[in-house]
């Protein structure tokens, strides 16, 4: 059971690395985290700038509210981008290329294909956000950062985009065009953003239930630091359920023929 | 090896395969033949656990396809139609991402894989990525990755469709070299492949079974063609009588001493033509059937109902 997750994802992960599509999500994750970091950047030296003046001086700087928790927002935000394009190929490449029959007919299960993709992009995911877990770091060199918030928030990060990704390779499981499977995944990632902010103007019932169907919606508390167990348990259930989903959609495309 | 029983698979509402029922002993290399459409591949797919039939039973390896599809799928090496090539990878690591697939040990997987692209000549193309090989080497890779974990049984789809003639030699000169290490099914619209490669063919129409034998005897029970050695006075008599037995269709002389007489069909033919050429007191040297080629017996089971 693990060895074959474990092949099938070192697989992926090492074809990863071949694809040019692959460099593009990084290279736009990159860019755009370090824009945005830069942004806060800036309006946080501001406030440091009026927490010096002598009128202001009981005012107490906290990097983590006013820096970091938006930080992690944003790229909640940006990890939904680019997300759609590491999952794009996962199932449907293998099915127009026909190298599922490849995997359908070696004694490996449905359930190991699945977890082993979902695992592959994990790593990627969560390689991207080691990377920007530095910025924290170079950001510490400015004032005192609690990291333990801090950890929390990528917790919530990473259970967030283990969420999307799980999504994204079920959508991607419905299809052979790794392009439909793009569009699709993106625009359902943007109606969790959008549901997200119109909840509030639909009166008291469904702000509650679309903020909970939104999976976007759950990582906000974690960005504060706080760690809530019913968040945990939301997310893995939505990843079981959508894996769950994943592997019942391969094994009724082969019923289909 | 294989053991087919009633199996039959919708599309829809339309049959591929209708009731086949066949039968491949160990070591055989068995000829899947038919007209394209026929259900070959279909029933390749079923055999292989990739599609579920609609009805009957099928047991590969001594497994049934629904209660042990995991045991079989370790015992067999499968070469579909379009060979599945993760096409940005390299040759050597595809075959042993390919090896670990298909449950070889991880410290056989270098060694396995060694093996495979020898016997397929891969070795001056094992570190190419394969979508840069031309598509000859692309279905060796596909061969190759068939069978690296040396399956006991290999099921290869058309593995010569779309190559040169030089590459479809070298294919065919491949797997006649597994013989006897693998059992082998392999399927073709290529007639000469399967009297060059197998020793029994199973004929498929339109979703069923046609004939199922080996070569030798489908080509002699379908021949219609007699050599007819005499030697006597009246030939140009001879051929006039032979012409008036009612199967004959037609009579050529090709040596002073030699006919050929081809029937319409073969009803104890031969009694005839002999006793035609003593009433014409002729010495009758030889009288020999002629195998038919394998296209004839095709045609005659495909093309003629």
């Amino acid at each position: 059971m693990l060895k074959n997750i474990y092949i099938i994802a070192s697989k992926e992960i090492k074809s990863y690395f071949l694809l040019p599509s692959t460099y593009v999500a990084i290279a736009f994750f990159l860019l755009l985290s370090g824009y945005l970091f830069n942004g806060l950047l800036h309006s946080f030296f501001k406030t440091m700038a009026l927490a010096n003046l002598p009128e202001y001086d009981s005012l107490v700087v906290n990097i983590n509210t006013l820096f970091l928790s938006p930080f992690i927002l944003n790229l909640s935000f940006v990890a939904s981008i680019i997300l759609p394009i590491l999952t794009m190929g996962t199932l449907a490449e293998e099915r127009k290329l026909s190298t599922i029959e490849l995997l359908f007919t070696s004694p490996i299960t449905n359930w190991e294909i699945v977890i082993g993709k979902f695992f592959a992009v994990l790593t990627l995911y969560t390689f991207l956000l080691t990377i920007t877990f530095s910025y924290s770091v170079f950001i510490s060199f400015y004032g005192e950062v609690e990291f333990l918030p801090v950890f929390v928030g990528y917790c919530g990060l990473f259970l967030m985009g283990a969420t999307l990704i799980s999504l994204g390779i079920f959508i991607s499981s419905t299809t052979e065009s790794q392009i439909l499977a793009a569009i699709g995944t993106f625009v359902v990632f943007f109606l969790l953003w959008v549901i997200k902010s119109i909840a509030p103007a639909l009166g008291e019932t469904w702000e509650s239930i679309l903020l909970y169907v939104s999976v976007v919606n759950h990582v906000s508390s974690f960005s504060r630091g706080i760690f809530e167990l019913r968040n945990v348990i939301f997310y893995l259930s939505a990843i079981s359920f959508a894996l769950f989903l994943t592997r019942n959609s391969l094994e009724s495309n082969k019923w289909k023929g | 090896m294989i053991k087919v029983q009633n199996l039959t698979k919708f599309y829809g509402k339309t049959a591929a395969i209708d009731g086949i029922s066949f039968q491949v002993n160990k070591g055989e290399i068995v000829g899947f033949l038919g007209p394209n459409g026929a259900g070959k591949s279909t029933t390749m797919k079923i055999l292989t656990c990739f599609l579920p039939p609609t009805s009957g039973e099928a047991e590969v390896c001594g497994f049934s396809i629904f209660q042990n599809s995991m045991e079989i799928k370790k015992r067999i090496g499968y070469l579909p139609e379009n060979p599945p090539l993760y096409k940005e990878m390299k040759v050597r690591s595809y075959l042993e991402f390919v090896a670990n697939l298909k449950g070889v040990p991880f410290s056989q997987v270098k060694s396995f894989t060694n093996e495979a692209i020898e016997k397929c000549n891969l070795q001056s193309y094992s570190e190419f990525e394969i979508f840069k090989l031309s598509k000859g080497y692309k279905q060796r890779v596909g061969l190759a990755q068939a069978l690296i974990h040396k399956p006991e049984l290999l099921i290869l789809d058309e593995p010569t469709s779309g190559l040169d003639p030089t590459q479809i030699h070298e294919v065919r000169n491949l797997i006649t070299s597994l013989a006897g290490k693998h059992t082998i099914l392999l399927s073709t619209h290529i007639l000469p492949e399967v009297s060059m490669t197998c020793e029994k063919v199973v004929i498929i129409n339109k979703g069923k079974i046609a004939a199922c034998d080996s070569v030798e005897n489908l080509t002699r029970s379908f021949a219609l063609t007699y050599t007819l050695k005499v030697r006597g006075e009246n030939t140009e008599k001879l051929i006039s009588e032979l012409h008036q037995i009612p199967e004959v269709s037609s009579v050529d002389l090709e040596t002073n001493e030699t006919l050929k007489i081809k029937l319409k069909e073969d009803r104890e033919t031969a009694v005839k033509i002999s006793n035609c050429a003593f009433k014409n007191e002729f010495l009758l040297l030889e009288l020999k059937k002629e195998a038919a080629s394998l296209e004839e017996v095709f045609i005659k089971l495909v093309f003629t109902e």
